[in-house]
C-alpha cells in the first residue's frame, strides 16, 4: 500500500522537482527549512498522489488512518492534542500545487476548534482571542468549503482537504490552467500545519524579517516586529509594527535564534530573504521564507556583496548571471537628473525615469519623429484615448494638466515609459506653448524626469558617476566575462550573458 | 453617398489609431473589415503604415455626428449619469494607482505583478465596482444606444482577469478593462457637452 501523508519525519524524495510535485511548492520548502535545522511548527502533507485517487474514487476516506497518526504526531511534538479540551492543537490547512494558481483555495486557519477546545485554547491565548479565532474558523469555513463547521474536528479536517482537491477543478483554475498550458493532472497537494500563537502569554509575537535592506541592499537585517499579535493582524494593518531592534532589545537570545534562521536560510538560497516568524512564548518559530524583493539598486549591491563574501559559494560569474539587463537600465532611470543640471520647471512625477527627446505637440507629430527614428517627448495639455499611439511612439510624456491617477500616468507607467503631468507651469495658448514663462517649440529637445517632476531644456544625460560602485564593479565583471570594456554597460551585460548562457545549461 | 458609419469612425477617433483586431474588438460585429472597406472608399478612413486613422473628412463627420448626439440626448439625464460616473472613476482610479504602484516601508515601487494574492484582491476590488457600473451602464445605453458596446468589452477583460490574465487590466492598445472604461469616459464627455481640456481644469479630467 503507498503512503499518502507524509510526516517531518519522513524521507521525501531528494530530487528538488519531484519533492515539489509530490507536496506542493509550500509543502516541500517546510521539509527544506526542517532539514536545515530551522524551528518550523510540525505539519505533514497529503500528496498530490492522494488527490489522483480522491479524484477517480471521490472519497478520502481511505487517508484517515495517516491522518490520524500524523495528528498524532503533530501533537506529541507541540504536547497537545487535536480536538483536546486542554491544549488543543490548532492546525492551518492550504492548498500547494507545484504552482500557485488563482482560484484555488488559499488558507483555513484555526481548524480543529470546536465548542470544548475553544476553552482550551482560551487558557492558551485569552478567552477574547479564542472566541474571535473560533468565529474566524466557523467563517471562513462556510465561505471556503460551502458548509458549516461540522462540531467533530476530525471532519473539519476531512472537509477542507475535499475542499482544497475540489477547488484544483474550479472554473478559475481550470481557465488559468488552460492559459498557462499547466496539465489538468498535476493536481494539488495539502499542507497541514500546527498553528502557533503569537498572542500567547509570555514573550510572543510576530514578525517579518528581511536578511539585507531591500532599498539599499546594505548587509544588516530589517523588517518589523508586533509583539503579542498573530501573523494576519500584521497583513490586515491598523496595527503599528515597530522595528525589528525593538525585539533585539527585549530579547537578545530571540534575535540571535533569529540571525542563525537568517544566515541559514540566505546561505541555502545563496540569496537575500525575506522570513515570516513567530514567538509563541518564549520559543522562535519561522513560518515561511521566500527569496526577498528588493530594488534595482539592492539587486546589484547584494549580489556583488554576495560575491565577495568567501562564506557563500558564489562567484562573480554568478553575479553578472543573476543581473538582468534591465536592472541595470532601472537603475539608470533611477539616477537623479536633477544633480547634473537646473529645472526649467517642476511638475508631477508619474511614471519614474529619465527621457529626452524633442518636443512634438500632436501625435501625427510624434508619430512622425519616431518613423524617422526621433526620440520625442509628447507635449500635451492633457490627454484624451487618442493620444495613445503618440504616447506609445514617444520617449516621455509631459503634460500639463493631470494628476497621478490620471488616464497619461496609468498609461505611462503601464509600459514603464517616464511621465511628467500636471505642470502648471506649462501653458497652450493657441498654436503657442510655454514653459515657465519661455516659448517652447515644436522640435525643441527636452529631459523630463519621471521620478521628481523635473523638466529641464536639452538633453540631460547621465553622468558615468550617477552609476553606483557597485553596478560599476559588476559591469567590469560583465567585461571580463564579453573580452571587452567601456560603451553601454546594458549591451556589456546582454553580451556578457549570452556569453554565459551555454555555461549555465550545462550546469543545469 | 455612403451614410457615415459613426460607430466605426467613433472607435478610430478614440483609438487615434488602430489596427483591424483593434477595430474588431471595440465593434463586435463580425463585419467591421468590410465596414472598414467601406469608409475607406467613402474617404473617411485612411490607412497608415500603423493602422487605420481618420481623414480629415472622417473627423468633421465623427465631430458633427457627435454633436448631433449629444443634441438629442436627454441632457439632464446624460449629466446626471455622468456625475455618477465621475463617483466611480475615482474608486477606479484609486483601483488603478494600487495596481501600478505598491506602499511599502520604503516607500512607493512599481508592482512588479509578482504577488498574486496582491493582485488577486485587487481583481477581486474590480469585481465590485464592475458591479456598480453595470447598472450604470444600463442607464446610459438607454441614453445613448451606441455605447452598448462596452458592457462585453468590460465583461470579457474581467472575465480574462479572473482568469489569470494581468495585461487586462490596464495595458494600453488591448481591450484591456482600463481601455475601454478610458474610452467610455471619452465619450461621455463628448454627450454631456463638455470638453476634456474643461473637465481637466476641473480636476475631473482625468
Amino acid at each position: 500500500m503507498g503512503r499518502y501523508v507524509f510526516g517531518m519525519g519522513d524521507a521525501i524524495p531528494a530530487d528538488t522537482a519531484v519533492a515539489r510535485a509530490l507536496l506542493g511548492g509550500k509543502g516541500a520548502g517546510l521539509f527544506e527549512m526542517r532539514r536545515l535545522g530551522i524551528g518550523v511548527p510540525p505539519a505533514f502533507v497529503i500528496t498530490t498522489e492522494a488527490f489522483a485517487r480522491w479524484r477517480s474514487s471521490g472519497s478520502i476516506a481511505f487517508l484517515d488512518e495517516e491522518l490520524a497518526e500524523q495528528l498524532g504526531e503533530l501533537g506529541r511534538e507541540l504536547g497537545r492534542t487535536f480536538g483536546g479540551r486542554e491544549r488543543p492543537l490548532v492546525v492551518s490547512v492550504r492548498s500547494g500545487a507545484a504552482a500557485s494558481m488563482p482560484g484555488m483555495m488559499d488558507t483555513i486557519l484555526n481548524l480543529g476548534l470546536d465548542d470544548a477546545s475553544v476553552a482550551g485554547l482560551a487558557d492558551m491565548v485569552s478567552p477574547d482571542r479564542a472566541s474571535r479565532a473560533y468565529d474566524r474558523l466557523r467563517t471562513t469555513y462556510a465561505e471556503i468549503v460551502g458548509a458549516s463547521l461540522p462540531p467533530d474536528p476530525f471532519d473539519q479536517l476531512r472537509g477542507a482537504i475535499a475542499a482544497v482537491f475540489s477547488s484544483w477543478d474550479s472554473a478559475r483554475a481550470r481557465t488559468y490552467r488552460t492559459r498557462a498550458a499547466i496539465s489538468d493532472d498535476l493536481g494539488t497537494a495539502v499542507t497541514v500545519q500546527a498553528m502557533v500563537f503569537g498572542t500567547a502569554p509570555g514573550f510572543s509575537g510576530t514578525g517579518v524579517l528581511f536578511t539585507r535592506h531591500p532599498s539599499t541592499g546594505e548587509p544588516e537585517p530589517m523588517g518589523d516586529w508586533l509583539q503579542d499579535a498573530q501573523g494576519e493582524d500584521v497583513v490586515a494593518g491598523g496595527h503599528q509594527t515597530e522595528p525589528l531592534s525593538v525585539l533585539a532589545a527585549a530579547r537578545p537570545d530571540l534575535w540571535a535564534d533569529l540571525r542563525r534562521v537568517a544566515a541559514t536560510l540566505e546561505g541555502h538560497v545563496q540569496d537575500m530573504c525575506d522570513i515570516e516568524f513567530t514567538v509563541e512564548a518564549g520559543v522562535l518559530w519561522a513560518l515561511q521564507y521566500r527569496r526577498g524583493k528588493r530594488s534595482p539598486l539592492a539587486a546589484v549591491r547584494i549580489a556583488t556583496d554576495l560575491a565577495d563574501d568567501p562564506a557563500m559559494s558564489f562567484s562573480r560569474r554568478d553575479a553578472v548571471a543573476r543581473i538582468a539587463p534591465e536592472t541595470i537600465a532601472a537603475l539608470l532611470a533611477e539616477r537623479d537628473a536633477s544633480t547634473v543640471a537646473e529645472p526649467l520647471a517642476t511638475g508631477l512625477g508619474a511614471s519614474p525615469g529619465v527621457a529626452s527627446g524633442k518636443a512634438c505637440f500632436s501625435v501625427n507629430a510624434a508619430l512622425d519623429a519616431a518613423d524617422q527614428g526621433v526620440a520625442v517627448i509628447l507635449v500635451r495639455p492633457e490627454t484624451s484615448p487618442d493620444d495613445i499611439p503618440g504616447m506609445d511612439a514617444a520617449e516621455g510624456i509631459l503634460t500639463a494638466t493631470g494628476g497621478l491617477v490620471s488616464h497619461a500616468a496609468i498609461v505611462a507607467r503601464e509600459w514603464c515609459k517616464p511621465a511628467v503631468v500636471g505642470t502648471t507651469a506649462l501653458s497652450f495658448d493657441g498654436a503657442t506653448v510655454r514653459i515657465a514663462g519661455q516659448i517652447l517649440c515644436e522640435g525643441d529637445e527636452l529631459t523630463i524626469d519621471g521620478t521628481s517632476g523635473h523638466i529641464f531644456r536639452g538633453q540631460v544625460t547621465a553622468t558615468a558617476a550617477a552609476l553606483p560602485r557597485c553596478a560599476e564593479r559588476l559591469i567590469g565583471w560583465a567585461g571580463e566575462i564579453a573580452g571587452r570594456s567601456g560603451g553601454d554597460p546594458i549591451a556589456l551585460l546582454s553580451d556578457a550573458h549570452s556569453r554565459l548562457a551555454p555555461r549555465s545549461k550545462e550546469n543545469a | 453617398m455612403a451614410v457615415t458609419d459613426l460607430g466605426l469612425l467613433r472607435v478610430l477617433s478614440l483609438k487615434g489609431l488602430a489596427g483591424e483586431q483593434a477595430v474588431h474588438d471595440a465593434l463586435r460585429t463580425g463585419d467591421s473589415r468590410a465596414r472598414i472597406d467601406a469608409a475607406l472608399a467613402a474617404g473617411d478612413v485612411r490607412e497608415l503604415p500603423r493602422g487605420f486613422a481618420l481623414t480629415p473628412q472622417g473627423r468633421a463627420g465623427v465631430a458633427e455626428g457627435i454633436a448631433a448626439e449629444a443634441g438629442a440626448v436627454d441632457g439632464p439625464a446624460i449629466d446626471a449619469l455622468y456625475e455618477r460616473f465621475c463617483t466611480l472613476n475615482a474608486a477606479f482610479k484609486a483601483l488603478m494607482r494600487d495596481w501600478q504602484v505598491r506602499q511599502t516601508a520604503d516607500g512607493e515601487v512599481p508592482n512588479d505583478h509578482g504577488d498574486d494574492a496582491y493582485d488577486d484582491a485587487l481583481v477581486e476590488r474590480l469585481g465590485t465596482i464592475d458591479q456598480e457600473l453595470t447598472p450604470l451602464l444600463d442607464a446610459i445605453v438607454a441614453v445613448a444606444p451606441r455605447l452598448a458596446g462596452c458592457a462585453p468589452r468590460f465583461a470579457d477583460a474581467l472575465a480574462a482577469l479572473r482568469a489569470g490574465d494581468k495585461a487586462m487590466m490596464a495595458r494600453p492598445m488591448i481591450d484591456s478593462y482600463h481601455t475601454v472604461w478610458f474610452e467610455l469616459h471619452e465619450d461621455l464627455i463628448g454627450l454631456t457637452g463638455r470638453t476634456r481640456a474643461a473637465e481637466a481644469a476641473a480636476g475631473r479630467g482625468d
